[in-house]
């Protein structure tokens, strides 16, 4: 009796656990929705904008950064290669942070790295945890991944 | 799917399951440091954060203005600790739940505008520790050994 509600105590927060990581890969793909777009709308600028930060290659990192993140906007929002696409996305954080909002500080009012350490930590969590139950992934990986 | 691929894949994710606690451990730093200043702000000026509360409609306004205040400055400590991690994590997820609601729900999304974009992601990070616990650098692991 005790091992039965034990055992659908545990079922019933797996679930909660799987709607969380739902919820946060939504959340982090709507994040990266508009500047994903603002990119693609004009790559050009973008890609002087990187050079004058004094990104190397600007040109390429221009178009690597805004593929990453368009791809990654559909991949979390699918929870598929949920765990691979996180990592490259946490490469631009780490790489928006430095180049853009370090100087700024902390707090997101100020453009700080705030915003952009939480997408890094919401990333790493997908990484490690992968996409929960309610994904492609689960499917797709015959429920291990 | 193509079988080499799926079992790289797999290969993949059981190396990417060990940086769980680490990517646990991040979360409750970054949560500590979040709600060190707003509780040192409400306890700086606890009648003037209860005289808040009751402007926002909140019921019972000063006893809740004194709980939140109690719970976002152990918070600070018992997250950086890993200590009762889930036992903090439920009334955080309320607080910010209230806070939401109350404050930031008139304001749209972006954080920009003072809307509910980071409290939402706080209590997104709280609900992930609330499910999965603190992870093996907490007290709680220590204490309590796995299932904590």
């Amino acid at each position: 009796m005790l091992e039965k509600i034990y055992g659908l105590s545990k079922n019933i927060l797996d679930n909660f656990q799987s709607l969380s990581l739902l919820l946060a890969r939504l959340a982090v793909a709507y994040g990266f929705y508009e500047p994903a777009m603002n990119k693609w709308s004009d790559i050009n600028s973008v890609a002087e904008w990187f050079g004058s930060m004094g990104i190397p290659l600007p040109t390429l990192n221009a178009y690597m950064a805004a593929t990453t993140e368009i791809v990654g906007v559909v991949l979390l929002t699918l929870g598929l290669f949920t765990r691979l696409i996180s990592l490259p996305l946490m490469v631009i954080m780490v790489v928006a942070i430095t180049t853009v909002h370090l100087a700024h500080g902390f707090s997101a009012g100020d453009n700080g790295f705030e915003i952009p350490l939480y997408y890094m930590l919401f990333l790493f969590i997908f990484a490690s945890h992968g996409a929960g139950k309610f994904s492609v992934d689960y499917f797709l990986f015959d429920k291990k991944s | 799917m193509n079988f080499r691929f799926k079992e790289a894949y797999l290969e993949f994710s059981v190396l990417m399951n060990h940086f769980q606690s680490f990517a646990l451990l991040f979360a409750r730093l970054v949560l500590a440091y979040g709600f060190y200043e707003p509780a040192l702000t409400k306890w700086s000026n606890l009648s003037s954060t209860m005289a808040w509360f009751t402007e926002l409609g909140i019921p019972f306004a000063s006893f809740v203005a004194f709980l939140t205040a109690s719970f976002e400055i152990l918070a600070v400590v018992f997250l950086f600790l890993g200590l009762l991690t889930r036992w903090i994590s439920l009334p955080l997820m309320v607080i910010m739940i209230g806070a939401i609601v109350t404050v930031h729900i008139g304001n749209g999304f972006s954080s920009a505008n003072n809307g509910f974009e980071i409290p939402l992601y706080y209590l997104l990070f709280l609900s992930f520790l609330e499910l999965r616990g603190a992870g093996k650098f907490s007290l709680d692991f220590l204490f309590f050994g796995k299932g904590r």
